[in-house]
């Protein structure tokens, strides 16, 4: 019994010792595996508080702001919403008949939106839209100069025999209500996308509509189509289909489209002047500032009794030269 | 989970301290283990999950800048302008691939607007995003990126809930690493006390049955040496009765048989005197006077075997040196120095003295060719010491046992040693020879009731 004690006295120092540097090489590995996670795990779990990209608005006299592209005298860009490039063909295709020596390009569809921010960018001439300015938009100075009110239509596939509807009806079909026509066939609804100028107009005028339509995109119900074109292809060749368009696309496409009548009425002018036809936009070209030019001449045209006619042969409603 | 059993443990292991030993040893190794059981997998995975999400972040961003180049490639100025079809592009991949966000940038690293709600998965919460880039190449310049973010929420949500069931595993491990080897010393700490315990009991009880042992041991000796002491006393009570005995026999043999054979004589020789001469009587009478002479010279002689009267007649110094005078010749000189103790001797230490010088003697003067021999009787306090010593030849000691001279030693010894004493002879051929002999005093105190008895 005396020696252990006694050899546990002399042992002592060198037990304690050794304890310690035990103690020490767990420390370390414990250091070990918190250096392990802060140089391996940690960066891989951090996420990055600030995005990685530039936000929001750039001065224009920034090094950044180098968007703009030169463009040939005797040249005018236009681009923006689909809904107006029917017209405006129609218009520049008049327009070079008349004056040789001009060139007009108008882009396919990058929607309105994309038309004025490519003329706040000084990438086109004129933007084109088929809605109001945004108060953002406008704030950056970009004015709006309507030329034209077109009525939008339902647009049926040509199998539909249905040829008018009610506007409850429409509210019912978007809301999945009415998924049949009169002879039984299914109705096939195709949707543009969110803030579409045409959804847009009709969900103004009938908010039973704006409902639905918001619940369809919520529930993903119908097929989603993302332009002007592919919305005319995709009616054209899809038996039962049903949408929203423009009457003058119609016409000057002539598509093998029909244009529903609601609750009686067509859209005619004189309907839509009066409203009793309900579901109308208009058309504006987008400028940064006071157009001149090549520019200004074909806003003058657009306004003109030629360009004018032009408009009302195919549908559409000249609208007047804001001053 | 230490600072609740090591002081009990110190209490309670005091003795053999291997439960604190090994517990101080085992807690660095038990906080290692719980730490890297614990932290591990969830690290592990943790890692392994963010990477596998940031690979498939990059996967996004490549497919998404492919589709955006296709675009670019058609509309090399106007692509950025077209939300609506970017937008197309790229929802699919936040629908499909998981991704939590994506955005374009352009060539100077702005953010193209998409649309005025950003492409944001709905189950993208609002935690920590892992963005990764891939750029977006239009005749081999990068005109953009396309950002793909995704949501490291949830690795990180599963890498702490994994903590919890790990956490536990390693408490686990950790109480078994710690508490089976814990228990196993303290019982083996516990069985080790118990046996020195009795280890010590046994200890105790040794040393008490040596103890009881060697006090029995020392009393044998101890009644052994009584014993002894009584044998001795008894023999040299028997040695001093003997002597008695023999003294009285032969005071017997030499007063009555003597005096009576000395009659007898004399009448002889008054016979033969009034005898005529050459008569038979005559004859007859001188032939028994010798007869008688014989016989009286036989009588004398064992009176003097039984017992040296002459010690009665002169007393023990003057008995020695009449021997010595009866040894002493021309070349031979004897020198004496003898003492007694006021009240004598015993009759049986006055006859063994008598007795040893006489043999001595003897044996010097029969074979030792010595010249001087020197006598010593002292008195010390516990012995009579008794020397003779010559500077004759010498033996080698135990060789003459086979004499007469051995013989007569060997009797000393007896008569010497039957009193309680011992003798050394000291002997070298040609270095002379010393015998010494130590008689106990104790004899005397107790020998006047004997001689009374025995004269009586």
């Amino acid at each position: 019994m005396e020696y252990t004690v006694a050899m546990a006295e002399t042992a002592d120092p060198r037990a304690s010792a050794s304890l310690a540097a035990l103690w020490a090489a767990v420390l370390l590995g414990v250091a070990g595996v918190a250096i392990l996670a802060a140089v391996f795990v940690a960066p891989l779990l951090a996420g990055s508080s600030d995005p990685p990209f530039l936000e929001g608005q750039v001065p224009k006299n920034s090094l950044l702001y180098q968007r703009s592209t030169p463009r040939p005298h005797g040249v005018l860009h236009l681009a923006g919403s689909g809904s107006n490039i029917p017209l405006t063909r129609a218009l520049a295709d008049a327009f070079v008949a008349r004056s040789p020596d001009a060139h007009i390009v108008v882009f396919e569809s990058i929607g309105s939106s994309g038309g004025v921010m490519a003329v706040y960018d000084d990438v086109v001439d004129l933007g084109l839209i088929s809605r109001p300015l945004r108060e953002r938009e406008a704030l950056v100075g970009v004015d709006a100069i309507p030329y034209a009110r077109v009525p939008v239509v339902v647009a049926v596939n040509l199998s539909v025999p249905d040829t008018a509807i009610t506007t409850d009806e429409l509210a019912d079909i978007f809301a999945g209500r009415k998924t049949r026509w009169s002879d039984g066939a299914p109705i096939t609804v195709l949707q543009r996308e969110r803030g579409d100028s045409g959804h847009a107009a009709v969900a103004k005028a009938l908010p039973a509509f704006a409902a639905a339509d918001e619940a369809a995109y919520r529930e993903h119900r119908w097929r989603v189509v993302l332009h002007d074109r592919a919305m005319q292809e995709a009616l054209a060749i899809t038996p039962g289909a049903v949408g929203l368009l423009d009457v003058g696309a119609i016409s000057l496409q002539r598509l093998p489209l029909r244009a529903l009548e609601l609750d009686g009425y067509g859209p005619s002018e004189a309907s839509v002047q009066s409203g009793r036809y309900p579901f109308s936009k208009d058309l504006a070209f987008a400028a940064l500032e006071a157009p001149s030019g090549l520019a200004a001449e074909f806003i003058r045209f657009a306004h003109s009794d030629e360009g004018r006619a032009l408009m009302k042969a195919h549908g559409y409603i000249p609208l007047p030269e804001v001053q | 989970m230490s600072e609740k059993t090591a002081p009990a443990s110190r209490a309670r292991s005091g003795k053999v301290g291997l439960r604190r030993y090994l517990s101080a040893r085992m807690l660095p190794l038990v906080v290692l283990l719980l730490v890297l059981v614990s932290a591990s997998a969830p690290l592990a995975y943790a890692a392994l999950q963010a990477r596998g999400l940031r690979e498939q972040a990059r996967t996004t961003a490549v497919q998404a800048a492919d589709a955006i180049a296709r675009e670019v490639q058609e509309r090399p100025v106007l692509w950025r302008y077209d939300a609506g079809k970017l937008l197309a592009h790229l929802r699919a991949y936040v629908d499909n691939a998981g991704a939590a966000r994506i955005e374009i940038s352009d060539r100077s690293g702005v953010r193209i607007p998409l649309d005025t709600e950003s492409i944001a998965s709905p189950t993208a919460g609002a935690g920590p995003l892992a963005w990764e880039a891939a750029p977006i190449v239009l005749n081999e310049q990068v005109v953009g990126h396309a950002w793909v973010a995704v949501s490291l929420a949830e690795a990180r949500t599963a890498a702490l809930l994994l903590l919890g069931p790990f956490g536990l595993l390693g408490v686990g491990l950790a109480g078994l690493l710690y508490f089976i080897p814990l228990g196993a010393i303290t019982r083996a700490e516990r069985r080790i006390e118990q046996s020195q315990a009795a280890l010590a009991r046994f200890n105790q009880t040794l040393e008490q049955q040596v103890a009881e042992r060697s006090s029995q041991l020392s009393e044998a000796y101890e009644q052994l040496r009584q014993k002894e002491g009584r044998l001795r006393e008894l023999s040299a009570r028997a040695v001093l009765l003997q002597e008695a005995e023999r003294r009285v026999i032969a005071r017997e043999l030499h007063d009555s048989a003597g005096q009576a054979l000395t009659a007898i004589r004399i009448n002889l020789q008054l016979m033969v005197q009034l005898a005529e001469p050459d008569s038979k009587v005559a004859k007859m009478a001188a032939r028994t006077l010798t007869i008688v002479d014989a016989t009286l010279e036989e009588i004398r002689r064992a009176v003097s075997m039984l017992g040296p009267a002459i010690l009665d007649d002169v007393g023990l110094v003057a008995a020695i040196e009449r021997l010595c005078d009866d040894f002493e010749r021309e070349d031979l000189e004897i020198s004496r120095e003898l003492e007694v103790p006021d009240g004598g001797l015993s009759a049986a230490l006055e006859s063994v003295c008598y007795r040893v010088i006489q043999e001595a003697l003897t044996n010097a003067a029969r074979h030792a060719c010595a010249s001087e021999l020197r006598v010593v009787l002292r008195v010390e306090p516990a012995h009579i010491v008794l020397e003779v010593r010559d500077n004759g030849r010498g033996f080698v000691p135990g060789e003459r046992g086979e004499g007469s001279g051995g013989r007569g030693l060997v009797g000393m010894r007896e008569r010497v040693e039957l009193l309680g004493g011992n003798l050394r002879i000291d002997t070298a051929p040609g270095s002379g020879t010393a015998i010494r002999v130590e008689l106990p005093r104790r004899a005397l105190s107790d020998d006047g009731d004997d001689s009374a008895v025995v004269v009586a």
